[in-house]
């Protein structure tokens, strides 16, 4: 499958401090990676290097083949700006159409105003927007130019939770059609329903990446919850009550509701799912971690 | 060209719509010839020096307020950074800010010219007009420079500040505002040796019809030269700090 976006084996130094230590990945066409980490773990500087906005010390990144920043790859790329620093005096429409100018096949005004609900505030003046109502402009930005490749830093960030299920429904489409994510995010259930894959770095080096299915597999528990009436020892024993629910994290969610029925609770609205992809994360490391001493 | 036709329309809404930056800028100087510079000079050549002294103001003005407080502000833009992610923006964007420059400085001028046609002792003619407006396009060359510098040199926070106390002693020691001839003779012995005087003497050649001093035209070449050469190592610096 076509990579898309690639670094290989890159190191960054800010004079003494190392940014990235020999940190490789690729993005394949139709891909979402999250790239994870701590604050200072060296996403920023990895997502810099692919936009172009640094050179790496050493190693090498590309994009679509190409050197990562070249304006031939960046017609296929498409970055959300930091809403920090819009220029106050433009509208949106006048900052979309000064977008769509750089690209050779742009998306059309007219449709990125109606993707992202930018109907009532198209032709104001951007002096005065909400955080919320500058990030929907961004993420607009975001797409103007048809990208292959989406580098999304934090993009719903300051978005109430309908406009950040209205981009991630976005976001989840495109990667449907085949386009290719890099996704950074501190909302766990934005990164699972988007990404399919993560990268955790940590200290500029990555200290886990995979498949999020395989790695919630690999873990192998899952979270069952329900409600119940009069619960018995059993329940109050083997589950937590919270928000009106009883629920344990296991990996014999099976044998657990064989139980519940032989005890005759009075269950209902009963699921079980795999545990929240954070969980999971510390979990497998946990496991790792663990499987290394044993063989050391 | 599409590219270029965007960026041009995309700096002349953030100025024009801008107060903070046309009124200082572009205004001030025809006020200020307004208020001070009409009734200075007696009638006659000395009226029309005033005149071109104030349109040498307008065009560093705007020089250092578009080159020296822009480019610093956008410096520490994170906005500016998402610009440069944009495919094949750096041509387009410096061209476009060099011509609204040459716009805004040739509007700041018409408002001094315009001004001084009802103000004016002894206002500008046909010939005298073209010159100093030709002479206006040199000067915003090494004008042009120095602002870059100062955007590359100092941080957003800074640079307007530091704008305003290098820009308005330079006039001042220039003879922009008060004829050369008329300074202490301390501050003239400076004075000629100042960017802002070589330019003044240049706008002054226009009036007079005479050439500049070999010395003006030397220190004219060297100034340019000079802001220049130090634009280039500033943005060097720049990029190898911000991109490198």
């Amino acid at each position: 499958m076509e990579i898309v976006a690639k670094l290989n084996s890159v190191t960054k130094q800010f004079g003494k401090i190392t940014a990235l230590n020999s940190l490789s990945l690729e993005v394949k066409k139709g891909q979402a990676i999250a790239l994870l980490g701590p604050n200072g773990a060296g996403k920023s500087t990895a997502l810099s290097i692919l936009q172009g906005l640094r050179q790496p010390s050493s190693g090498t990144a590309q994009l679509f083949g190409l050197s990562a920043g070249s304006k031939d790859a960046m017609q296929y790329v498409g970055v959300t700006p930091q809403t920090s620093d819009f220029p106050p005096q433009l509208t949106p429409v006048e900052l979309l159409e000064f977008a769509v100018a750089h690209y050779k096949n742009p998306a059309k005004i007219k449709d990125l105003v109606e993707q992202f609900s930018l109907g009532e505030i198209a032709n104001r003046q951007l002096r005065g927007f909400s955080g919320g109502e500058k990030r929907k402009v961004a993420l607009a930005l975001c797409f103007a130019g048809n990208p292959k490749l989406l580098i999304l830093d934090e993009p719903t960030a300051g978005l109430d939770s309908k406009g950040q299920k209205h981009f991630q429904k976005i976001a989840k489409d495109y990667v449907k059609q085949g386009g290719s994510v890099i996704l950074t995010s501190h909302y766990w259930q934005e990164i699972e329903y988007i990404a399919d894959s993560i990268i955790m770095i940590d200290k500029g080096k990555t200290i886990l990446s995979g498949k999020i299915d395989e790695i919630k597999s690999a873990v192998g528990l899952s979270l069952i919850s329900f409600t119940c009436q009069n619960p018995s020892d059993f329940v109050t024993k083997s589950f937590n009550y919270s928000d009106g629910k009883w629920s344990a994290i296991s990996d014999k969610a099976d044998e657990l509701v064989v139980k519940l029925v032989k005890n005759n609770e009075q269950f209902s609205s009963l699921n079980i799912n795999p545990i929240a992809l954070d969980e999971a994360l510390n979990i497998y490391r946990a496991k790792q971690t663990n499987q290394t001493k044993e063989l050391t | 060209m599409k590219i270029l036709l965007a960026h041009i329309k995309f700096q002349f809404l953030k100025l024009l719509r801008n107060p903070g930056f046309w009124v200082p800028t572009v205004l001030f100087p025809a006020m200020l010839y307004s208020f001070f510079g009409s009734s200075l000079p007696p009638e006659g050549i000395y009226s029309q020096i005033t005149i071109a002294s104030f349109c040498v103001y307008a065009v560093l003005g705007v020089s250092f307020y578009q080159f020296g407080v822009g480019i610093a502000q956008d410096r520490e833009s994170l906005f500016d950074n998402w610009l440069k992610t944009l495919p094949n923006v750096s041509i387009p964007s410096s061209l476009a800010q060099v011509l609204t420059a040459i716009v805004f400085s040739i509007i700041a001028v018409m408002l001094v010219l315009i001004a001084s046609s009802f103000l004016g002792k002894t206002p500008l003619e046909g010939q005298m007009l073209v010159k100093l407006l030709l002479v206006c396009i040199l000067i915003s060359v090494p004008a042009s420079l120095m602002g870059v510098s100062l955007g590359y040199f100092a941080s957003a926070r800074s640079a307007p500040a530091l704008a305003n106390l290098i820009f308005l002693p330079l006039a001042f020691l220039g003879g922009l505002w008060i004829p050369p001839i008329q300074m202490p003779q301390g501050i003239n012995d400076i004075s000629i040796w100042s960017p802002t005087r070589q330019m003044g003497e240049f706008a002054w050649s226009a009036i007079t019809g005479q050439m500049p001093d070999t010395r003006v035209v030397v220190l004219f070449i060297a100034y340019s030269l000079f802001f220049g050469l130090l634009a280039i190592l500033l943005i060097a610096h720049d990029k190898r700090k911000r991109f490198g």
